[in-house]
C-alpha cells in the first residue's frame, strides 16, 4: 500500500521543520507573525481535507470550528491563563464534539445539500457570537494579552508562537497523512469513491462520515487556537462565512486528499490575497480571485501532480497512480 | 472620571525608555526614534479598501489630499509627510497584521486615522508596548479616551458617540418631553457604542425608549426591524445605522405611513448616499449632528476652508467626489495630525503625544465654535457639536454648538 | 395584534419574494449546468450596476433594464465558455472553487468601476403603497412577485416545454450522452448559464430600489437565496420560489413574536428549518431523490 518509502517521507518532513524552524531565527516579528497564521490555516485545512479530500464529504464548515477553537483558546486563556498545550487541546476536544454533531447531516445529505447546511453552521457563528457576549466579549471582541515566553528559552513572543505554529502544522500533517494510510482513513476513501461499495464491504458509514467531521473540526479547532494566540485578538468579524470557502480553497490548490498540500493551500490563501493588495489596494480581490481561476485552471488537482504531469514521469515518488 | 493620566503617561515613558534600550541601534543619526528624518515624517495607516466596508475608504482619500497639500507647501517644518496605508478589508485581525507591518518593515513615526472599534482595540496593546502614537481613530468609541491606562499612546479623531447620544438625547428632551422613542441600531461596536450612551442619557433626562432593534450589518435589509419599531408606537425614531441600513429605514418608515420625529447617527447624514436615495420628501426634518463643514451644502461653497477642500481633492484624487462628508472626516483629521506634528518641540514620539495632548487648535475644516481641546487630563479632542435639521435639500445648523456632559 | 401579524405577513413575503428572485437563478442555472454558482449574486449585481450606470447615460429605466439583461445573458454566456467550461472536466471542486474566484473578481470589479457609495435605483413600479387595513404593502413588493413568479414560469415553459429546454436539461443531466443524440452541450451550456445571468440582474433591478445599490447588494441575500433553493430541491424553479417565501416568511414572523431570537439571530431561522426539512426530504421539498448507481 505504500507508495513511498517511509524513511523517505520522514527525512523530508523533518528537513522541512527544521527549515521552517530555523526562520524564527532570521525572520522579523512582522513576517513570523504571518507565517504562524499560515501554519494556523494549514492545521485547518489538513482538518478539512479529511473530511472533503479523503472522506469525500463536502464541509463548509471548517471556519466556524476554527472560530469555535480560537473563541475557546481566547476565552480559556483570558479567564484561567492555562498553558498553551492545555488550551490548545481543550479548544480540538470541544470544537471535535460540536464537529461530531455537525456531521450527523452528512449522514442523510450529500452535494450541495449537505454544503449550504455546513455553510449554514458557518454562517450561525458571528451572529451567535454577538449575541452571546457574556461569553464572547460580543461585537468588542476578546483580547488574548500578551504571551509569556518560558523563561530560558531566551526567544521572544512571535519566535515561541512560530515555533508552536510550525510544530503543530508539522504534527499535524504527519498525523493526518497516518490517518489517511491507516484502515480508517482507507474505509474514508472507499466511502469517498462509492458510499454503497463502501457499505458493501462493511464499512460502518455513520462512524466513518462523523469520526471524519469529528476529525476535521479538532484540527480546525486547534487552529483556531493558533490563530487566536498568534492575532492575541478574537472578534466576530474575522470569522465571516467567507473563511470557510477560503480554507476550501487551500484544499484544492494544495491538492484535494493530498495532505501535504495542506502546506501550500495554507501559504496561498495567507500570502496571495497580501501580494494581491500590493498590486492595487483597491483591486485586492480581483487579483485573488484571478489568481484563484489560474490556478485551478493550470493545476486542478494541485501543483504536485501538475509537476509530475509536466516531468511526464508516473512517478512513485509522490503519488499512487489513480485511476479516473 | 478618573483620568489617572500621569501614572499612564509615566508608564509610556518608561515603555518608551524599554523599547528603546531593546530596539536596534539608532542608525539615523540624532533621531531617536524611526520614522523621522530631517526630510520625512513617515506615517501609517489601515484603511477598508476592500471588503463589504469599502465605502469607508473615502476617508483616506481626503487624509491624503491634505498631507499632498502640505507637501507641495513645503511639508511640516521643512519635512514632507509620507503617508503609507494598506487594507484591511475591515478585518480586525488584518489591522493587527498591517500595523506590525507599518511598524516593523515600514518603520513609520506614528499610526493614523486606524478606523473601526474592534479594529483599534485589537491593536491597543501592541501599540502600548511599543510605544506607537495611535493618533486621531476614525472611531467615536468613549473607552479610548477614558480608560487612559490602557490607551495612553490613543486619541480619537472623530467625535465620541458618546457625546452624539447625550446630544440626541437633550434635544428629544427639550422639544417633546414625553416621546416615546424607538431605537434601530446595528449590532456592533459602532452601533452599540451609540446605544449605551443613548440609553444612560435617556433614563438621566428621564425618556422612555419603549423600542430598540438590533441588525447584523451582513443582512439585506433592516425593513423588518423597522416594521417591528413603528408597531410600538413610538413617536421618536433614533437611526444608529450605516448609510445603506440608514436609507432602507427612512424609506421603510416612510411606506409604512410612520411619520416620527427622527434622529440619524452623523455619519449617515449624507444628502447623496442616504437622504436622496431614501427620498427627500421622506426625510424632511431628520435630525443629526455635525462637527463638520458640509461640502455638499451650496451655502458653504464660499468659504475659504471648503474651497481649498475641494480644489485639493481636485488636484491630488481626481475622480473623487468632494460631496462625501468621510472624505471631508479624513481631510479634517488629517489637518488636526498636521497641527500635533507642528506642535513637537522635538522630533520623537514622546514629543508628538505631548503636542497631541495639549493642544487647543482651531482647525479650517470645522464648524466655528468646534475646537480641538486636549489637555493630559482629557483625551477627548472633539467635545461640541452642533445639531442640524434637513430642510429641503440641505442640513442646517440649529443654534450654538453643544457640550453635552457625557452619560 | 391582527393589524401587526397582517403588516408582518406582508413583510414576510416581501423579504421572501427578494430570496426567490435570486433562488430562481440558482436554480436554473443548476438545471441547465449541474453546477452551483456562488458567484451567481455577484454577476447579478454587476449587471444591475450596468443597468444603472444605462439609465444614468440617459437611457430610460425600462431601455436601461433591456439593456441590462441582454449584457447580462451576454456576460453569464461568456463566464461559462472563458472560464468555466475549461475546468468542468477536472470535476466539481475545480468548478466550485472557479466560481469563488469570479465572486471575487465580480464583487471587488463594481465598486473599482462605479464607487463604494451607497446609491438609489429607479422602482420599476413607482413608490405606490397599498393600505391593508393598517398594514402596509408596497406596490413594489407586490411587482417583484408578480415579475418574478412571471419570469420563472418562462423559463419553466421553455425548459420543460420546448425543444431548446429540452436539450438544456438532457445536457445537464448527461452531457455526452445527449451530445452524442446531436444535442451541442457547449451551447446549451452557455445558454443556461446566459439565462441565469439575466434571471440574477432581474433579481437586483427588482431588489435595489429597496435595498439600494452598492457593491453588498447580493452579498447578504446570497445565504438566504441558497438555503431557499436547497429547501425547495436545487432541480425545481417552483421551488426557489417556494422555498424564498417560505424562509421569508418564518424568518419575520420568529423575530417578531419569539423573543429568544430578536432580529439579530434571525438567519438562524431559514438555516434550521432548512436543515430539519433536509432531514425529512434529503433533497428538498420538490427535489428528486438522486439514483445511486453503484
Amino acid at each position: 500500500m505504500n507508495d513511498r518509502p517511509d524513511a523517505l517521507r520522514w527525512l523530508l518532513t523533518a528537513t522541512l521543520t527544521a527549515v521552517m524552524l530555523s526562520g524564527a531565527a532570521v525572520l522579523g516579528s512582522f513576517h513570523l507573525g504571518q507565517l504562524t497564521v499560515a501554519a494556523a490555516y494549514c492545521i485547518a485545512i489538513v482538518g478539512l481535507n479529511v473530511v472533503v479530500g479523503i472522506a469525500g464529504q463536502v464541509s463548509l464548515a471548517q471556519g466556524a470550528f476554527f472560530a469555535i477553537g480560537a473563541y475557546a483558546t481566547a476565552i480559556l486563556r483570558v479567564r484561567y491563563d492555562l498553558p498553551f498545550p492545555v488550551v490548545l487541546l481543550a479548544a480540538g476536544v470541544v470544537t471535535s464534539l460540536i464537529g461530531f454533531v455537525a456531521g450527523l447531516p452528512a449522514l442523510r445529505l450529500r452535494g450541495h445539500y449537505l454544503a449550504i447546511v455546513t455553510l449554514g453552521l458557518s454562517v450561525a457563528v458571528a451572529p451567535v457570537a454577538n449575541r452571546w457576549s457574556s461569553l464572547t466579549g460580543g461585537g468588542a471582541g476578546l483580547n488574548l494579552g500578551q504571551v509569556h515566553v518560558p523563561a530560558g528559552l531566551g526567544l521572544s513572543p512571535e519566535q515561541y508562537l512560530y515555533a508552536w505554529g510550525v510544530l503543530l502544522a508539522a504534527a499535524a500533517v504527519i498525523i493526518a497523512s497516518r490517518v489517511a494510510r491507516s484502515p480508517l482513513g482507507i474505509a474514508m476513501s472507499a466511502v469517498r469513491d462509492n458510499e454503497i461499495a463502501a457499505m458493501g464491504m462493511g464499512v460502518d458509514l455513520r462512524w466513518v462520515k462523523t469520526g471524519a467531521f469529528a476529525a476535521s473540526a479538532f484540527f480546525g479547532g486547534v487552529g483556531g487556537g493558533v490563530f487566536a494566540l498568534s492575532v492575541g485578538f478574537v472578534a466576530p468579524e474575522n470569522f465571516l462565512p467567507m473563511l470557510s470557502l477560503l480554507l476550501l480553497v487551500g484544499v484544492i490548490i494544495g491538492g484535494s486528499g493530498f495532505i501535504p498540500g495542506s502546506i501550500l493551500g495554507a501559504l496561498f490563501v495567507q500570502f496571495v490575497p497580501d501580494y494581491a493588495a500590493a498590486l492595487d489596494k483597491h483591486l485586492g480581490g480581483v487579483f485573488f480571485g484571478v489568481a484563484i481561476i489560474i490556478f485551478i485552471r493550470f493545476m486542478p488537482e494541485g501543483p504536485l501532480r501538475a509537476l509530475s504531469a509536466l516531468l511526464g514521469t508516473r512517478n512513485r515518488l509522490f503519488f499512487k497512480r489513480r485511476s479516473t | 472620571m478618573n483620568w489617572r493620566i500621569s501614572k499612564a503617561f509615566a508608564g509610556a515613558i518608561a515603555s518608551v525608555a524599554v523599547a528603546l534600550a531593546h530596539g536596534p541601534a539608532a542608525a539615523q543619526g540624532s533621531y531617536k526614534d524611526p520614522g523621522i528624518s530631517d526630510t520625512q515624517i513617515k506615517l501609517g495607516g489601515s484603511y477598508p479598501f476592500s471588503g463589504p466596508g469599502s465605502a469607508y475608504g473615502a476617508v483616506h482619500d481626503g487624509a491624503k489630499a491634505y498631507f499632498d497639500l502640505v507637501n507641495s507647501r513645503g511639508g511640516v517644518k521643512g519635512r514632507k509627510i509620507a503617508f503609507t496605508v494598506l487594507d484591511d478589508a475591515y478585518q480586525p485581525a488584518k489591522v493587527v497584521s498591517n500595523v506590525r507591518q507599518l511598524v516593523e518593515q515600514d518603520k513609520v513615526f506614528a499610526l493614523f486615522n486606524i478606523g473601526g472599534t474592534a479594529h483599534n482595540l485589537a491593536v491597543a496593546d501592541y501599540v502600548l508596548r511599543n510605544g506607537i502614537p495611535h493618533l486621531y481613530l476614525n472611531t467615536g468609541a468613549i473607552v479610548f479616551a477614558q480608560d487612559r491606562q490602557r490607551f495612553p499612546w490613543t486619541l480619537i479623531g472623530i467625535p465620541a458617540y458618546a457625546t452624539e447620544s447625550a446630544a440626541f438625547a437633550r434635544y428629544i428632551k427639550q422639544t417633546r418631553p414625553n416621546a416615546k422613542v424607538a431605537v434601530l441600531y446595528q449590532n456592533d461596536p459602532f452601533g452599540q457604542d451609540l446605544l449605551e450612551p443613548f440609553e444612560r442619557a435617556a433614563k438621566r433626562e428621564n425618556l422612555q425608549i419603549i423600542a430598540k432593534e438590533p441588525y447584523n450589518a451582513t443582512e439585506p435589509s433592516v425593513d423588518s426591524q423597522v416594521s417591528k419599531l413603528a408597531r410600538s408606537g413610538a413617536d421618536v425614531f433614533v437611526s444608529f445605522t450605516i448609510p445603506k441600513f440608514a436609507a432602507q429605514a427612512i424609506r421603510k418608515a416612510a411606506e409604512l405611513n410612520w411619520k416620527p420625529m427622527q434622529l440619524l447617527t452623523s455619519v449617515s447624514a449624507s444628502t447623496d448616499m442616504v437622504l436622496k436615495p431614501a427620498g427627500l420628501a421622506a426625510s424632511q426634518g431628520i435630525i443629526s449632528t455635525a462637527f463638520l463643514k458640509d461640502p455638499s451644502d451650496p451655502e458653504s461653497a464660499n468659504d475659504p476652508a471648503v474651497k481649498e477642500y475641494v480644489a485639493a481633492l481636485k488636484q491630488f484624487v481626481p475622480n473623487a467626489n468632494p460631496a462625501d462628508p468621510l472624505r471631508a472626516r479624513g481631510y479634517a483629521l488629517a489637518q488636526v495630525m498636521v497641527k500635533a506634528l507642528e506642535g513637537m518641540k522635538s522630533p520623537t514620539r514622546v514629543a508628538l503625544m505631548q503636542a497631541a495632548m495639549n493642544m487647543d487648535a482651531d482647525v479650517p475644516m470645522l464648524l466655528p465654535g468646534i475646537r480641538i481641546q486636549t489637555s493630559p487630563n482629557d483625551a477627548l479632542p472633539m467635545k461640541a457639536l452642533y445639531m442640524e435639521r434637513l430642510e429641503g435639500e440641505r442640513w442646517v445648523i440649529m443654534g450654538k454648538p453643544l457640550s453635552p456632559s457625557l452619560p | 395584534m391582527l393589524e401587526g401579524l397582517l403588516q408582518v405577513i406582508i413583510d414576510g413575503c416581501a423579504s421572501g419574494t427578494i430570496y426567490a428572485a435570486l433562488a430562481l437563478a440558482l436554480s436554473l442555472v443548476y438545471k441547465s449546468s449541474g453546477v452551483v454558482n456562488f458567484a451567481q449574486g455577484e454577476m447579478g449585481m454587476f449587471c444591475t450596476f450596468i443597468t444603472w450606470w444605462l439609465n444614468q447615460q440617459g437611457l430610460g429605466l425600462l431601455a436601461a433594464i433591456a439593456g441590462g439583461l441582454v449584457i447580462a445573458f451576454l456576460v453569464g454566456a461568456m463566464v461559462e465558455r472563458l472560464f468555466i467550461r475549461p475546468v468542468a472536466r477536472f470535476g466539481e471542486f475545480p468548478v466550485v472553487l472557479t466560481t469563488l474566484g469570479l465572486f471575487l473578481v465580480f464583487n471587488e470589479l463594481a465598486p473599482w468601476l462605479w464607487g463604494a457609495e451607497n446609491r438609489a435605483f429607479p422602482s420599476l413600479f413607482g413608490n405606490g403603497v397599498l393600505a391593508i387595513g393598517a398594514a402596509r404593502l408596497s406596490a413594489e413588493s407586490v411587482g417583484t412577485l408578480l415579475v418574478m413568479v412571471a419570469a420563472g414560469s418562462l423559463f419553466f415553459i421553455v425548459l420543460h416545454k420546448t425543444k431548446l429546454g429540452l436539450g438544456m436539461r438532457a445536457t445537464a443531466a448527461n452531457a455526452m450522452s445527449s451530445s452524442l443524440s446531436g444535442v451541442p452541450a457547449p451551447r446549451m451550456f452557455m445558454l443556461g448559464w446566459g439565462f441565469a445571468t439575466v434571471l440574477a440582474t432581474l433579481a437586483g433591478v427588482l431588489i435595489a430600489p429597496r435595498l439600494f445599490l452598492d457593491s453588498s447588494l447580493m452579498l447578504g441575500v446570497i445565504i438566504y437565496a441558497f438555503a431557499a433553493a436547497a429547501l425547495g430541491g436545487f432541480a425545481s424553479l417552483l421551488g426557489a420560489v417556494v422555498g424564498g417565501l417560505v424562509i421569508g416568511l418564518a424568518e419575520t414572523i420568529a423575530s417578531n413574536y419569539v423573543d429568544f431570537i430578536g432580529s439579530d439571530l434571525k438567519i438562524l431561522v431559514p438555516l434550521t428549518i432548512l436543515l430539519v426539512v433536509l432531514i425529512f426530504r434529503p433533497t428538498g421539498l420538490f427535489g428528486k431523490s438522486a439514483e445511486r448507481a453503484v
